[in-house]
């Protein structure tokens, strides 16, 4: 009964794990916790009136 | 900072919630941009346009980047990666997510938005009343033997 708890409670972990690793990595992204993230171009299509107008490229970073 | 291949219900939950909580951390100087990836850039700029008025997003920037097929290529942002959300604090990744078509739910969407706490503790001084106070440290161990010697 104990040995069926204790294999319960792996299994447990292990799902747990593989939806956190399909989170973050399995999807496909270089990108992670701790790196640092590098300036891009881009350019305004809408949404915060921020003093950049539609159209307009900079760098938000 | 948000990544998106697709725009759907799931996106505008997402940055509308988002769009919230830049809004309540104005003070904090908190920031965000959602770029719009995808294979035409003006279908792109239409679409982004189309949806910031539509959902009245008016916190979050929503921009096409200029790598617009995948977004920059030093990101690596795969083909198959329908959403990354970054949150970056002192331009350091703290937290991230990268999901595949499909996979942004209610309760991913809420995982999102409790991380961005990540972003704002390093930003609060700590309390006084957080740091260690060796007296009553002193006292509890003291109190602590006298409890033993009477046992």
């Amino acid at each position: 009964m104990r040995a069926l708890m204790w294999m319960g409670a792996a299994l447990a972990l292990a799902v747990v794990a593989t939806s956190c690793a399909a989170d973050e990595k399995g999807s496909g992204c270089d990108l992670k916790v701790g790196d640092n993230v590098g300036a891009f171009p881009v350019v305004k299509a809408g949404g915060a009136e921020d003093g950049v107008k539609v159209g307009e490229t900079l760098c938000y970073l | 900072m948000v990544f998106t291949r697709k725009i759907d219900d799931g996106l505008a939950s997402l940055v509308k919630k988002l769009d919230a909580v830049v809004a309540e951390n104005e003070e904090k100087k908190m920031f965000a941009f959602v770029n719009f990836v995808g294979e035409d850039a003006e279908a792109l700029q239409k679409a982004a346009a189309e949806f910031g008025e539509k959902h009245e997003i008016s916190n979050i920037a929503l921009v096409v980047p200029k790598d617009h097929a995948n977004g920059p290529k030093h990101y690596g942002i795969a083909a198959k990666t329908a959403l990354v959300v970054a949150l970056y604090s002192g331009k350091q990744v703290k937290a991230l997510h990268a999901l595949a078509e499909d996979q942004l739910s209610k309760k991913l969407i809420a995982a999102i938005v409790a991380d961005t706490a990540k972003i704002l503790v390093e930003e609060e001084e700590p309390k006084q009343d957080d740091q260690p106070d060796k007296e009553k440290k002193d006292r509890k161990k003291q109190a602590e033997k006298k409890e033993k010697k009477e046992a």
